[in-house]
C-alpha cells in the first residue's frame, strides 16, 4: 500500500517536471512569434518609410522606453514613476472592489432580502458606462487619486461579487447536510465549508478583474490626468508623440502581466487541491 | 417485553412540488428502530428511500408526521452531536488532510468534547494512522470512505444514518468494507439506519429489513433477519454461503420481485 502511494506521489512529481517542460514550450512559442513580428515591423517601417507619428519602428520604441532622449519626460525612470502611480492605483481599486464584493456577496448568500435589494443595484453599476461616471467622480472626488481608484474599484466589484455569490452556492447539498447533522452554525459552515468551496470560482474572476482594473485606472486618468501612464498616453497622442504611446503600452501590458501573475501564483498556492483533485 | 425505540417514525408523508403540482414522495410511512438495532431500506430507485433517512436525520422536514430519536426531536439530536451520517460519496473536503476531515464536524459542531485522543484511536482502527497528513486526492476509494466512517465515528453517534455508504466501491472493497462496517457498528453500538440496494449488505449488516415500494413510497413488507447468532459463530465473508443467509435472501428477492411487478402491471 505504501509502496503504492510513494509510486503515486513520484508519479506526481514526474507530472510536475513534465508540467514544467511544457510550460516553457508554452512560453517560448509566443516569444518567438512575438521578435519576429517585432523584427518584420521594423523591416516594414523602414522599407514604406512610415512616419513615427504613423507608426514608430519597434527600435524608436524601445529607444524612447529605456534610454529616453535629452527630455526629461522619457526614459525608464520616467516609465517606471509613472506606472508605478498606475499600479497604486490598479491595486488598490482592485483589493477595494474585490473585498466589498466578497463582504456583500457573504451577506446576500445569507440574506435573501439583502439578495433581492443588492444584486439588482450591482446589475445597475455593471451596464451603466463607467466612463460616462468618470466626469462626476472627479467634480465629486478631485484631480487626486480617489477617482482613478474608485473607477478601479467599481470595474472590478461586479466580476467578484457574482463568482463569490455562485461559489457560496455551489457547495455540495450533501455535505451541507452533513453540517446540519451537527447543528453547525451560520458562521461555521460559511468559514469551513463555503469559503474554501468558492475559491475557484473567486479567483476565476480575480484573473478577469485585475486587467481590468488597469483599465479603470487608465480611464480614470485620462480625464483627471497629470500623472500616471493614462495621461502620458493622452498628451503623448496630443503632440503625435507615438513612440511615447507605444512606451506606455508595453508598459501597461507589463503592469497586466505582472497582476495576473500574481493572482495566479496565489491561487496556486491557495487552491493547491484543485489541481492535483482534477489529475487524480 | 415492550422494546425501547431507538427511532420513532410515524405517519412520515412528504411532497416535492412538481410542475405546479404536488409529487408524494412518501405517503404514511412508520418506522420503528429499537435502540442499538440495525434496519436497512431497501427498494427500487426513486421509492423515498433516501427521502426517508434525510426525514429521519433532521435534514428534511417531512410535510406530514412525527419523528422521535431516543426520545427526543432530531434537531435535539444534532444539537448534542449525538448524530452520525454516512453517505454514499465521501463527501471529504480536498482541502483538508485525512485528521482534519475527520475532525471536521466534531469541531463545527456545538460539542466541546476533547478529539485528539479519540483521533488516534479512530486512525488506528480504520488503519489509516499512517496516512494522517494525506490529502483525499492522495487516498484510494476505500481508504477515503475509511476516513468518512471515521469522521462519522469520532461523534460517538448513538444514531448512525448511512445513505448507500459502499455502494461507490469496487466488489472487493466493498466485501471488505461491509466486515468494517458491521464491526465498527457493533462497537459503537448505535441505532442504525441504513439505506441499500444490496440485499447481502442488508442482510449482514441489519437485524431487520424494510422492503419499500414506489409511487407514493411506503413500506411492503418488514422482514427480520436474526443473523448475529451465526456471525458469531462464523467467519463473516462466510455468511454468504449459509442456509440462513439464502433463505432471507430469497425472502427479499421475492418481496423486491412482486414491487417490480406490481409497478409493471398497467394501470387502467
Amino acid at each position: 500500500m505504501f509502496n503504492g502511494i510513494s509510486k503515486k506521489i513520484s508519479l506526481r512529481f514526474g507530472l510536475f517536471e513534465r508540467d514544467y517542460c511544457s510550460k516553457f514550450s508554452n512560453l517560448i512559442y509566443p516569444l518567438v512569434a512575438l521578435a519576429l513580428l517585432v523584427i518584420i515591423w521594423e523591416i516594414l517601417v523602414y522599407i514604406f518609410s512610415v512616419r513615427s507619428y504613423i507608426l514608430p519602428p519597434p527600435s524608436l520604441i524601445f529607444k524612447e522606453l529605456f534610454f529616453g532622449g535629452n527630455e526629461v519626460d522619457s526614459g525608464i525612470g520616467y516609465y517606471l514613476n509613472h506606472g508605478f502611480i498606475t499600479l497604486l492605483e490598479a491595486v488598490s481599486g482592485f483589493m477595494i472592489g474585490s473585498v466589498v464584493a466578497f463582504l456583500l456577496a457573504s451577506i446576500m448568500v445569507h440574506s435573501n432580502l439583502m439578495d433581492r435589494t443588492i444584486y439588482p443595484l450591482a446589475v445597475l453599476v455593471k451596464v451603466t458606462p463607467l466612463v460616462a461616471i468618470v466626469p462626476l467622480f472627479v467634480i465629486w472626488f478631485g484631480f487626486g487619486l480617489v477617482p482613478k481608484i474608485l473607477i478601479a474599484a467599481l470595474i472590478t466589484f461586479f466580476p467578484v461579487m457574482i463568482n463569490s455569490l455562485i461559489g457560496f452556492r455551489s457547495v455540495n447539498h450533501e455535505i451541507l447536510d452533513l453540517f446540519h447533522s451537527v447543528a453547525a452554525s451560520n458562521w461555521k459552515v460559511f468559514r469551513r465549508l463555503r469559503v474554501p468551496s468558492s475559491l475557484p470560482y473567486i479567483f476565476a474572476a480575480l484573473r478577469i478583474a485585475a486587467p481590468l482594473s488597469v483599465i479603470g485606472a487608465i480611464v480614470g486618468e485620462w480625464f483627471t490626468g497629470n500623472v500616471g501612464l493614462g495621461s502620458v498616453i493622452v498628451v503623448a497622442h496630443n503632440n503625435l508623440d507615438m513612440p511615447k504611446v507605444f512606451a506606455a503600452v508595453i508598459v501597461l501590458a507589463c503592469i497586466g502581466i505582472g497582476l495576473t501573475t500574481c493572482i495566479i501564483i496565489l491561487e496556486k498556492y491557495l487552491i493547491f487541491w484543485k489541481e492535483l483533485s482534477t489529475n487524480d | 417485553m415492550e422494546q425501547k425505540l431507538g427511532i420513532e417514525m410515524c405517519g412520515i408523508t412528504h411532497f416535492f412540488p412538481k410542475n405546479n403540482s404536488e409529487f408524494v414522495a412518501l405517503k404514511d410511512v412508520s418506522v420503528n428502530v429499537g435502540l442499538g438495532q440495525v434496519v436497512s431500506i431497501i427498494g427500487p430507485s426513486g421509492c423515498g428511500k433516501s427521502t426517508l433517512l434525510k426525514i429521519a436525520a433532521g435534514v428534511l422536514e417531512p410535510t406530514f408526521g412525527t419523528i422521535n430519536v431516543h426520545g427526543l426531536s432530531p434537531y435535539e439530536i444534532q444539537e448534542s452531536n449525538q448524530m452520525g451520517i454516512i453517505f454514499q460519496d465521501h463527501l471529504l473536503l480536498p482541502w483538508l488532510n485525512v485528521e482534519q476531515n475527520i475532525k471536521l464536524l466534531i469541531e463545527s459542531g456545538k460539542s466541546d468534547s476533547k478529539v485528539e485522543s479519540k483521533l488516534q484511536s479512530l486512525l488506528r482502527m480504520i488503519g489509516l494512522e499512517k496516512f494522517s497528513k494525506y490529502y483525499p486526492y492522495q487516498l484510494s476509494g476505500g481508504m477515503r470512505q475509511r476516513v468518512s466512517l471515521a469522521r462519522a465515528l469520532i461523534l460517538n453517534p448513538s444514531v448512525l444514518f448511512m445513505d448507500e455508504p459502499l455502494s461507490s466501491l469496487d466488489e472487493i472493497t466493498r466485501g471488505i468494507m461491509r466486515e468494517e462496517l458491521y464491526e465498527m457498528q457493533q462497537l459503537s453500538g448505535a441505532t442504525t439506519l441504513l439505506v441499500t440496494h444490496s440485499i447481502q449488505e442488508a442482510i449482514m449488516l441489519s437485524d431487520r429489513i424494510l422492503v419499500m415500494a414506489t409511487n407514493p413510497g411506503r413500506i411492503s413488507e418488514s422482514i427480520d433477519v436474526n443473523l448475529s447468532g451465526l456471525i458469531s459463530r462464523t467467519n463473516f465473508r462466510d455468511i454468504e454461503l449459509s442456509d440462513e443467509f439464502h433463505a432471507v435472501f430469497l425472502k427479499v428477492r421475492e418481496s423486491l420481485q412482486l414491487i417490480s411487478q406490481i409497478e409493471l402491471t398497467p394501470r387502467v
